[in-house]
């Protein structure tokens, strides 16, 4: 490995045999890959912005999310919400755990806390699933909110932009759960340890994070603002 | 490529991890008291100087996208070559922004208008017929000056 000791790029460490990145192949693929997402879900947040923006009137965010499981009828802006963002956060913080087990080689610890991190995604997708059905069947407001009409005085597109947008963003959640059940399992079976690294914790790691950074514009965009 | 980092290193960044955690938190927990506190207590009525809040919730959220993107997916410790490939890219996305909320801004702008006074939209159109005329504007006259005035003394487009 060339040392490069002031951390900028040479033409030379193009020439093969280097790793200029200090990278691994798959890791910058998933890089590049995450970068791609992050323009789709961008674009996404910003025709929401957008169709905002041209509307005379928006449903106020504190009204539409003032709901609490268990708690019928109580006034509570942003609360379930926020303990949906705490719940990502934390499974998040429970994957870069396990990426650094892995680099201690550490078999139990990766699949340990691959555990309280798949958990932890699948409680957001439970939440995220309760808040759905309260919306759409409406309990609290009379009648429901779907793709195509919402009750709270904003276009219709509202209820379309938030379904899409949530959705897919839950759907990104939910292959998440999946690729962590699959990497805690073959870490349990010994898998990385025989292959010496532990690097595709590190990749579905990335991916992880990706999906909890993604959730914070989320709930800027439809909670917050 | 076979990790085996010292003790002294991982133990660092696993106190580092934590303190991101602590700081997202608190983060969220501040951005979620504000707007408590802003619809409660401060402006129950509704009102008051949205934007100042509405840029507190988006720096927070920058702050917030910092600690994740920087610590838990370990930009902070990668090159800054392979930093700068993956951030540079989404500085296109100010633009993006910029363009389409002033686009739409500027549709809802035509919104209202259509909405007070739509039959004076209407009249211009048929005055100057569909075919080579849908916006109002007027190209008989020519020239500039000609078309603001001219839209100026019906009404305003």
């Amino acid at each position: 490995m060339a040392a490069t000791v002031d951390k900028s790029i040479r033409a030379e460490d193009w020439q093969g045999g280097v790793s200029p990145f200090n990278s691994s192949y798959g890791k910058l693929m998933m890089w590049y890959f995450l970068v791609s997402d992050a323009f789709t879900f961008s674009a996404f947040l910003i025709a929401y912005g957008t169709i905002r923006f041209s509307s005379p009137n928006w449903a106020d965010p504190n009204e539409v999310f003032n709901a609490m499981p268990f708690l019928e009828g109580v006034n509570a802006p942003l609360g379930f919400v926020s303990i949906m963002t705490f719940i990502l956060i934390l499974s998040s913080v429970f994957v870069v755990r396990a990426v650094q087990e892995g680099h201690i080689m550490n078999r139990k610890g990766v699949v340990f806390w691959m555990i309280l991190g798949i958990i932890g995604g699948a409680m957001f997708l439970g939440c995220q699933a309760w808040e759905w059905n309260h919306l759409l069947t409406g309990v609290s407001h009379g009648h429901g909110m779907t793709p195509f009409m919402n009750t709270f005085g904003a276009p219709a597109s509202f209820g379309a932009l938030f379904f899409v947008i949530t959705g897919f963003h839950g759907f990104h959640v939910f292959s998440g759960v999946i690729f962590n059940i699959i990497v805690c399992i073959q870490a349990y079976m010994g898998v990385y340890e025989r292959r010496g690294h532990y690097e595709m914790v590190e990749k579905i790691g990335l991916y992880w994070h990706f999906v909890d950074l993604v959730w914070v514009f989320v709930f800027l965009a439809f909670y917050l603002l | 490529m076979a990790h085996s980092l010292e003790h002294e290193s991982y133990k660092t960044q696993v106190s580092a991890v934590w303190k991101a955690t602590l700081w997202l938190t608190i983060i969220t927990i501040v951005e979620v008291v504000a707007a408590l506190v802003w619809i409660w207590y401060l402006y129950p009525e509704g009102g008051g100087p949205r934007m100042l809040l509405n840029s507190f919730f988006i720096l927070a959220s920058l702050l917030k996208a910092f600690f994740i993107v920087g610590e838990f997916m370990h930009v902070r410790y990668e090159k800054r070559a392979l930093a700068l490939t993956i951030l540079g890219p989404t500085f296109f996305l100010i633009w993006f922004i910029v363009a389409f909320l002033w686009e739409g801004s500027e549709w809802q702008n035509n919104r209202i208008q259509w909405n007070a006074q739509p039959t004076e939209h209407l009249n211009r159109v048929i005055e100057h017929g569909h075919g080579h005329d849908d916006h109002g504007h007027d190209h008989k006259k020519g020239g500039d000056h000609g078309h603001s005035k001219d839209s100026h003394k019906k009404g305003g487009h």
